[in-house]
């Protein structure tokens, strides 16, 4: 039993009686200590409530959560979570968002100490230069390492991750993919990726699990990337394993868009759609 | 600095001066001068027109008490009033020095009565007479004051009555062309009289022009002033005598023959110190300023109490559901009730804690004072309580999250994270109270007679003249004036504090 993140048989909804509505169903998945876990599907499956029932926000209707083999009640300091929308407090700045987490895990130390742990973090992400702006002076991309830095600053044993990256643009995107790279390599943390981008979860994870379409989204089968790190995103495209396994997860994705459809049009007797998927999600 | 000086005239609101900055600091002066002209020549423009059918309307609308006052008829009330204001002033510091000078030499006075050492009766005596050089100095000030102004006043008459001499040659001389022989108006073309009601009125309305208003008013005050120093220079004179006449007969030899004069002199001694030993009250029923004052000071009053009162019990409404479906009822019904409802029942309640002995007479701190403030406060806090309330309850679920996952504790949450992200709806309501508040406190202060502005516009309304009409429309600008000035510093307040997120990636 040396997972460190576990879910079993868990299914959730939302709603009862006539407004239920079954999001996740039946989902089963294994973390090992210090793995890169990337998690991929299209929006509004369920991959936001997927993360916050591994953080303990959400209850899950059926199964359980198990962190460290205990049974999850709720969040806890050691998971932590970066929100899809970076979630940070417009009132603070930098240093007052990483301070509210670093002044709630740290009360024993003296306050010396506790401001020195938050420049070490907020230094991490290389915002030394504007740690005393507010979240509305600071680029998307700004705002995002902030909420890498609140939430590593707790010293989390698990970093799950929403949607991080999803909407900066490419080179900001890029260059972070990088930071959080060398963030997982130097301090071992285990992470769970959540992206709507294959090509992303495929250069920095070591296994990529599709999520189906819902109502009642399950994941897919486990990729195992095998391709040695560091990864070289300008050859990437050229590598065997890379085609390949970005060619699998693309064409369940893009069959299970094919079923949703033929789902739709035999539900609504509606006039047939001819039977084309896209060439990619 | 340009910048700096732009961004705080974007935030004040006075954007009409952020063309003169670039245009000082020399960014392209056409678009500049254009702008300009836009920001200011349309209010500008406005302006002029609106004093243009006020004027234009004045001539035409009679009211109960007589023409309604024009622009430059309020102006010159104004500036009537702010004479008062000013002589108001010298009033008080003139009856101020008087009674520091009275205090002082009744101390010595005491002094000199209680000490039985002859030689420090006889020191005091040289202090009290170096106090009465002072008043003597101060009494040579006046009269000069008083002469100066004299003159200006007689100058003013002289002017006025020059001037009233000339228009009757003026209007004799006209006579003939609008009255026939027999004393009856010649008809002009229109078959109206060519010199009309009105016309003649106009002319005579220089009469009742005022002329040195100030200069007149300083010369009464100096002159009471100066009867006061006078009579209190007669009284330390006349204790003078007394006391050298007891010092004389106390060092008489022959004190049996003498005891009758020593106890009718004792007596007479006694009667004059008792006289300086009175002081007198203050009292005057002040002037604009002290309205203004006491005015803005009554809506900061009321506006705290609201705020102390909305601002807690907005949280409360906010964070539990059940306590909002509770007070729910309440508010809805009390919101909508008139200050005039308010004012009376807070009158008899004040009342009734603050009676007799007890009851609330500072300079400011008045039993009606509370009545105004509590009004206010009462009729204001609703806004911003159910700002609060929404703001509280309108807390970003993601900001919760953070604190779920960051496990703070009840206090935390409520201070760290839930009271921060509703300020901004806490001061939109903020501003809302300020606003209704000032409002509010003019009636407020008519019905609870607390000195401010209400209560002047109520004083001059009952009065019953043209000229209090004119009063009352100078305060009508006076309060439109504070009431946009504390708005735009509670929208600053509110710029200040919100924290909209405008930037992207
Ligand atoms: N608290 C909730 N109550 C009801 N429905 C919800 C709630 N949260 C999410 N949903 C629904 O669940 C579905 C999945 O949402 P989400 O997990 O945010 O998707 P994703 O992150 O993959 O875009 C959506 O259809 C959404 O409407
Ligand atoms: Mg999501």
């Amino acid at each position: 039993m040396d997972y460190i993140l576990e879910l079993n048989n868990v299914s959730r909804h939302f709603g009862e009686k006539e407004n239920r509505a079954e999001i996740l169903k039946d989902i089963n998945l294994q973390i090992k200590k210090g793995e890169f876990v990337a998690i991929v599907g299209f929006s509004g499956m369920g991959k936001s409530t997927l993360i916050n029932l591994m953080g303990g926000l959400l209850e899950p209707s059926e199964g359980e959560v198990r962190s460290k083999g205990e049974p999850v009640t709720g969040p806890a300091p050691d998971r932590g979570v970066i929100f899809q929308n970076y979630s940070l407090l417009p009132w603070l700045s930098v240093e007052g968002n990483v301070g509210l987490a670093v002044n709630q895990i740290y009360k024993d130390k003296s306050k010396t100490e506790r401001q020195a742990i938050i420049e070490k973090y907020v230094d991490m992400v290389s915002l030394s230069p504007a740690i005393h702006k507010k979240p509305k002076e600071l680029s998307g991309g700004m705002r995002q390492r902030v909420s890498v830095a609140r939430a590593l600053s707790m010293d989390p044993d698990i970093l799950l991750m929403d949607e991080p990256l999803s909407a900066l643009d490419a080179l900001t995107r890029s260059v972070l993919q990088d930071q959080i790279l060398d963030i997982w390599k130097s301090t071992g943390k285990t992470i769970v990726l959540i992206t709507n981008d294959v090509d992303e979860g495929l250069y920095m994870a070591d296994r990529i699990i599709p999520i189906s379409i819902g109502p009642n989204a399950t994941l897919g089968p486990s990729f195992e990337i095998n391709i040695p790190r560091p990864r070289d995103r300008k050859t990437l495209n050229k590598n065997e394993e890379f085609r390949r396994l970005r060619a699998e997860v693309i064409s369940f994705l893009n069959e299970e868009k094919r079923k949703e459809k033929l789902n739709e049009t035999t539900d609504s007797n509606s006039y047939p759609l001819p039977d084309i998927a896209p060439a990619a999600i | 600095m340009k910048q700096k000086l732009i961004n705080f005239f974007e935030l004040t609101g006075l954007t009409w001066f952020i063309p003169i900055v670039r245009l000082c600091t020399g960014d392209d002066p056409k678009e500049q001068i254009g702008d300009l002209s836009r920001q200011i020549a349309l209010p500008l423009a406005a302006m002029v027109s609106f004093f243009m059918i006020w004027s234009y309307c004045s001539t035409k609308i009679k009211t109960s008490v007589g023409q309604l006052p024009g622009p430059s008829y309020v102006l010159s009330q104004a500036k009537a009033m702010w004479a008062t204001h000013k002589s108001e002033k010298f009033n008080k510091e003139e009856f101020k020095t008087n009674e520091e000078l009275r205090i002082s030499v009744a101390e010595l006075i005491e002094q000199r009565q209680k000490t039985t050492s002859l030689e420090t009766k006889k020191s005091l005596t040289s202090k009290i007479n170096s106090i009465k050089a002072v008043i003597l100095k101060h009494l040579s000030q006046l009269e000069n004051e008083i002469k100066v102004n004299q003159a200006i006043v007689d100058k003013a008459e002289a002017d006025k009555k020059a001037q009233v001499t000339a228009m009757t040659t003026q209007l004799n001389s006209l006579k003939k062309f609008v009255f026939d022989e027999n004393n009856k108006a010649v008809l002009g073309p229109d078959g109206k009289p060519k010199l009309s009601d009105e016309s003649l009125s106009k002319l005579a309305n220089i009469n009742n022009r005022r002329v040195a208003v100030f200069e007149g008013n300083l010369v009464r005050i100096y002159k009471s002033s100066e009867n006061t120093a006078k009579s209190l220079i007669k009284k330390i004179e006349k204790i003078d005598t007394y006391y050298q006449q007891d010092i004389a007969y106390q060092a008489a030899l022959n004190k049996d023959e003498l005891e009758k004069k020593i106890i009718s002199n004792k007596k007479k001694l006694d009667a004059f110190e008792k006289q300086i030993f009175k002081g007198k009250e203050y009292n005057s029923n002040g002037s604009i300023v002290d309205y203004i004052k006491l005015s803005i000071t009554t809506v900061i009053f009321g506006f705290c109490l609201a705020a102390g009162i909305a601002i807690p019990m907005g949280i409360l409404c906010g964070l539990s559901p059940s306590i909002m479906t509770a007070l729910n009822p309440l508010i809805q019904t009390f919101r909508p009730v008139s200050p005039l409802a308010w004012v009376l029942i807070t009158i008899q309640i004040i009342d009734g804690i603050f009676v007799g002995d007890n009851a609330l007479t500072g300079e400011i701190l008045k039993n009606t004072f509370l009545h105004a403030g509590i009004t206010v406060a009462l009729c204001s806090m609703w806004a911003t309580l159910s700002n609060t309330a929404l703001g509280v309850s309108s807390v970003d679920p993601d900001h919760m999250n953070v604190a779920k996952v960051l496990k703070l504790n009840w206090f935390d949450r409520i201070f760290k994270i839930v009271i921060p992200s509703a300020i901004p709806y806490i001061f939109t309501g903020l501003r809302i109270t300020l606003g209704v508040g000032w409002m509010v406190l003019i009636v407020a202060e008519m019905m609870a007679t607390s000195r401010g502005l209400g209560w002047f516009i109520d004083q001059e309304y009952q009065n019953n003249k043209v000229e209090s009409l004119a009063n009352i429309i100078v305060c009508i600008f006076i309060i439109g004036l504070i009431g946009a000035v504390l708005d735009r510093i509670m929208s600053v307040f509110q710029k200040l504090v919100s924290f909209n997120d405008d930037v992207a990636a």
